[in-house]
């Protein structure tokens, strides 16, 4: 008789220790669903904000770089027998990016002709890289093209074209006119 | 009578799931509420490069200098009809800290209040001088609300 009362205890022990342990499993199971669902939310909307904020700066960025005025900058025409050093003043960076193209293709086309734009392209940059690293905390590219002249720049040394642009990106294209030819120029930032 | 290993592990358990559920509700609010403030940036950034009366006259399109120096504070706050709880602050300087002027409410600092949820909108404008050169400036809005 005692036993059998031992035996039933004993039973009714490890029946308790089943219900523990599956009452501990279902509430995990409870807790990782939830903190999934908490989780994706948060990377959701931290994504949005962040897309929102890019799509803005980016607007920003193009529209401030393309008008701010360059005090001075220039070009070296290499192409007599003497360089001459060509000065130009108070120009926004809109002309200046014009007169980078229009040069570039000069001397894409006619092989006499050469320029070192090297300066022109430095002044350019410095504005893109205070309006868009120093201010927004953003990386940069900026492309254009003009008949066979091309322009390209970024603050990030391995990104040589467009095609090496991270996917996760924001951009900008404004037009602008050189004679009677439209020619875009695209800002892309990201982080 | 209720088996004591059993009680503990159904508390440590329950315990385990509350704290849990506690860390992931924390984040999201603070994300929402930060979302909010953020959108509010964006939203008085917007509104005041629409505010005609400190827009450069002819091109290029910027802040005019001297109309900012002019302008004052009220004449800011009507334009700008904010209607929030949270309070705001908007710096306008130019790159070369030159010129500065701003608007709103003192905005806390870094070791005031820790329980402010504070967003901040930093972007490019474009400042033009009374000669019409345009210089790069940088408008600052910060958004904060308890």
């Amino acid at each position: 008789m005692g036993k059998l009362r031992c035996l039933r205890k004993e039973k009714s022990g490890v029946l308790s220790i089943i219900d523990g342990v599956i009452f501990a499993v279902l509430i995990l199971l409870a807790s990782m669903f939830l903190l999934h669902s908490f989780g994706g939310a948060l990377s959701g909307e931290k994504d949005l904000r962040s897309t929102e904020s890019r799509k803005e700066m980016v607007e920003d960025v193009q529209s401030t770089s393309l008008v701010t005025t360059i005090e001075k900058t220039g070009f070296t025409n290499e192409s007599g027998d003497e360089d001459s050093i060509v000065e130009i003043e108070n120009i926004t960076v809109e002309r200046a990016l014009k007169e980078y193209l229009y040069l570039d293709n000069e001397r894409t086309v006619n092989e006499d002709i050469r320029y070192d734009l090297s300066r022109l392209e430095d002044d350019i940059k410095y504005i893109y890289n205070i309006c868009a690293r120093d201010i927004g905390h953003y990386h940069f590219a900026v492309e254009s093209s003009f008949q066979d002249g091309r322009f390209f720049i970024s603050d990030v040394p391995d990104i040589g074209s467009a095609d090496d642009l991270p996917a996760e990106r924001g951009a900008s294209t404004s037009t602008t006119v050189i004679g009677d030819e439209t020619v875009n120029v695209t800002l892309y930032i990201w982080r | 009578m209720i088996d004591l290993p059993i009680l503990l592990l159904v508390l440590a358990v329950t315990a385990v799931f509350i704290t849990s559920i506690y860390h992931a509700h924390v984040p999201l609010s603070d994300e929402r509420e930060a979302m909010g403030l953020n959108e509010e940036c964006i939203y008085l950034k917007n509104k005041l490069q629409n505010f005609e009366d400190i827009q450069a006259d002819e091109k290029p399109v910027g802040f005019s200098l001297e109309s900012l120096e002019r302008l004052e504070e009220e004449k800011v706050e009507s334009f700008i009809g904010y209607r929030s709880d949270h309070e705001y602050w908007i710096l306008i300087e130019k790159y070369d800290g030159e010129f500065e002027k701003s608007f709103g409410s003192q905005p806390p600092g870094e070791n005031e209040d820790r329980d402010l949820t504070v967003s901040t909108y930093t972007t490019p404008i474009s400042l033009v001088d009374q000669q019409g050169v345009s210089q790069i400036g940088r408008l600052e809005v910060k958004v904060w609300g308890s």
